[in-house]
């Protein structure tokens, strides 16, 4: 069984973003003496593949801004959006936000429903 | 009462046995040298008749012996039992059809005295070295109630066959992986996994509760403190719907079973690390983005400008990375580009599945309890 919208959607930005920290953890446990080079190489083609999707979405957004209709650009910028901006900083920022968010959500919940003695 | 053979020998079965003599230039009655892991394996069958002998075999030539293969004839109308027993293994068969493919495999689990458990679907075949490359990850560790491996479509020729080998490709090359990292693959898939026998028996089996009860059990045993792992070297073909008939019974019993079970264990889950999170975005995507691709990128599109339908498709060079990467060792680039309209259509139908299970699940009360086999 697999679940979720492959590709699109938060699930997607979700696994690259803890993709691309699994460096930083293996590091961590490298200092505990917890990790092997077996590891680094999954852990370094695993990171590899992120990058790459991370490069693929920013050619996609700077080919398709190349690209678009030149009606479609004069509608955006009637509704006062700069055209620079539709696969730019603000979308990237507006998507982490809402990542960030249903995973603040979701931590927020838990604690409200931790039995008492566990959150001291 | 069940009904329980075992199949005398019969010569005309490839036998392990049989293929490890020929492959040796030896007679077939030749000592099997290959190493014997204490497992058996459950394969739920209901009118199976076409594919079960296939996966019986597979089982059987596998790199290391089998403790006992049992299959479940659930109240078959056509051949299954009668081909199983010619494959020479074990039949049980209730006395009527148990209802779900969970209630199947729970007949032969209580009779089930092996260390280890293995379920597989009657669709599906293994690689040869399959089981050898998943049982070492379940036997190092204790704390570990179940594996899975990696899933393949045998075939790949229809539009939604193509759809879904993309999705698997996808999947088991850049999402699982990831998951197992953080010790938390999302589902042990039911169609080919493997369990501690003795932590499989104190759950109680798979439950008949939510029409996902491989997301049912694995989120169980995480619950329970225990773990579970991906193995994805270790690969299994199941046949995949061919056509919407067939697929449209299982995207519904899947998305049922998500919801179903995220109803069911959404307290526990909050405690798992990672698994919360995961189960968090997977609900965002089954509701809020399947509503943006179904409503918001058309009606953008019919007010704004039609470039906004780019939405459907913009992010194909991001999936094709990872499905690019999963297909390169298997030399089915090709085959990988060439299904990706498929899997433009089957992400459509899927968002059209989540929105309604969750609408019937959650908005209307109306639960689905009846158990569609969809392949």
């Amino acid at each position: 069984m697999n679940v979720g919208l492959p590709g699109a959607g938060l699930a997607g930005l979700f696994y690259l973003a803890t993709a691309l920290m699994m460096p930083l953890l293996e590091l961590a446990r490298t200092l505990s003496g917890r990790s092997s080079m077996a590891r680094w190489r999954w852990v370094a083609g695993q990171t590899g593949l992120a990058l790459g999707i991370v490069g693929a979405l920013w050619g996609t957004a700077w080919l398709v801004t190349q690209l678009l209709p030149a009606g479609f650009l004069a509608a955006l910028r009637a509704t006062g959006q700069r055209t620079t901006d539709l696969f730019g900083v603000a979308p990237t920022i507006v998507t982490l936000g809402t990542l960030a968010a249903v995973l603040c959500v979701t931590e927020l919940v838990r604690l409200c429903l931790m039995p008492r003695g566990e959150k001291a | 009462m069940m009904q329980r053979t075992l199949a005398l020998f019969d010569p005309s079965a490839p036998t392990a046995e049989r293929a490890v003599g020929r492959g040796a230039g030896i007679q077939p009655a030749a000592i099997d040298r290959r190493p014997v892991v204490d497992l058996t394996v459950i394969i739920p069958a209901y009118n199976e008749a076409e594919s079960v002998a296939d996966t019986i075999r597979s089982l059987q030539q596998q790199s290391v012996q089998l403790r006992e293969i049992i299959v479940v004839d659930d109240g078959s109308t056509d051949e299954t039992g009668a081909i199983a027993r010619a494959c020479g293994v074990t039949v049980l068969r209730p006395e009527r059809n148990t209802g779900s493919k969970a209630g199947a495999q729970n007949v032969a689990l209580a009779q089930i005295d092996t260390e280890f458990t293995m379920a597989i679907d009657a669709d599906t075949t293994l690689a040869p070295n399959a089981i050898e490359l998943l049982m070492p990850a379940l036997q190092a560790d204790p704390g570990i109630a179940a594996v899975c491996g990696s899933v393949i479509p045998r075939n790949v020729s229809t539009l939604w066959e193509r759809g879904r080998y993309v999705e698997y490709l996808c999947a088991f090359t850049f999402y699982k992986p990831i998951q197992d990292y953080y010790s938390k693959p999302l589902i042990s898939s039911g169609c080919f996994s493997a369990y501690r026998t003795r932590i499989l028996q104190a759950h109680g089996g798979w439950s008949t509760r939510t029409m996902a009860e491989d997301m049912d059990i694995t989120w169980s045993f995480y619950q329970a403190g225990y773990g579970v792992r991906f193995v994805p070297e270790a690969v299994c073909y199941p046949i995949e719907p061919h056509d919407y008939h067939f697929m449209s019974k299982q995207l519904r019993r899947w998305s049922h079973g998500l919801i179903q079970n995220i109803q069911l264990h959404w307290r526990g889950v909050l405690h798992v690390p990672y698994l919360r999170s995961v189960v968090a975005v997977t609900l965002w995507d089954a509701t809020i983005a399947s509503f943006a691709f179904l409503f918001l990128i058309p009606l953008l599109a019919l007010t704004i400008s039609p470039a906004f339908l780019l939405g459907y498709v913009i992010d194909t060079p991001a999936l094709l990375v990872p499905v690019l990467v999963g297909a390169w060792p298997r030399r089915e680039l090709g085959r990988a580009l060439a299904s990706i309209p498929g899997f433009w259509v089957l992400r459509m139908v899927n968002a059209v599945f989540f929105l309604r299970a969750f609408m019937a699940e959650v908005v209307l009360g109306q639960r689905l309890r009846v158990y569609e086999k969809g392949h």
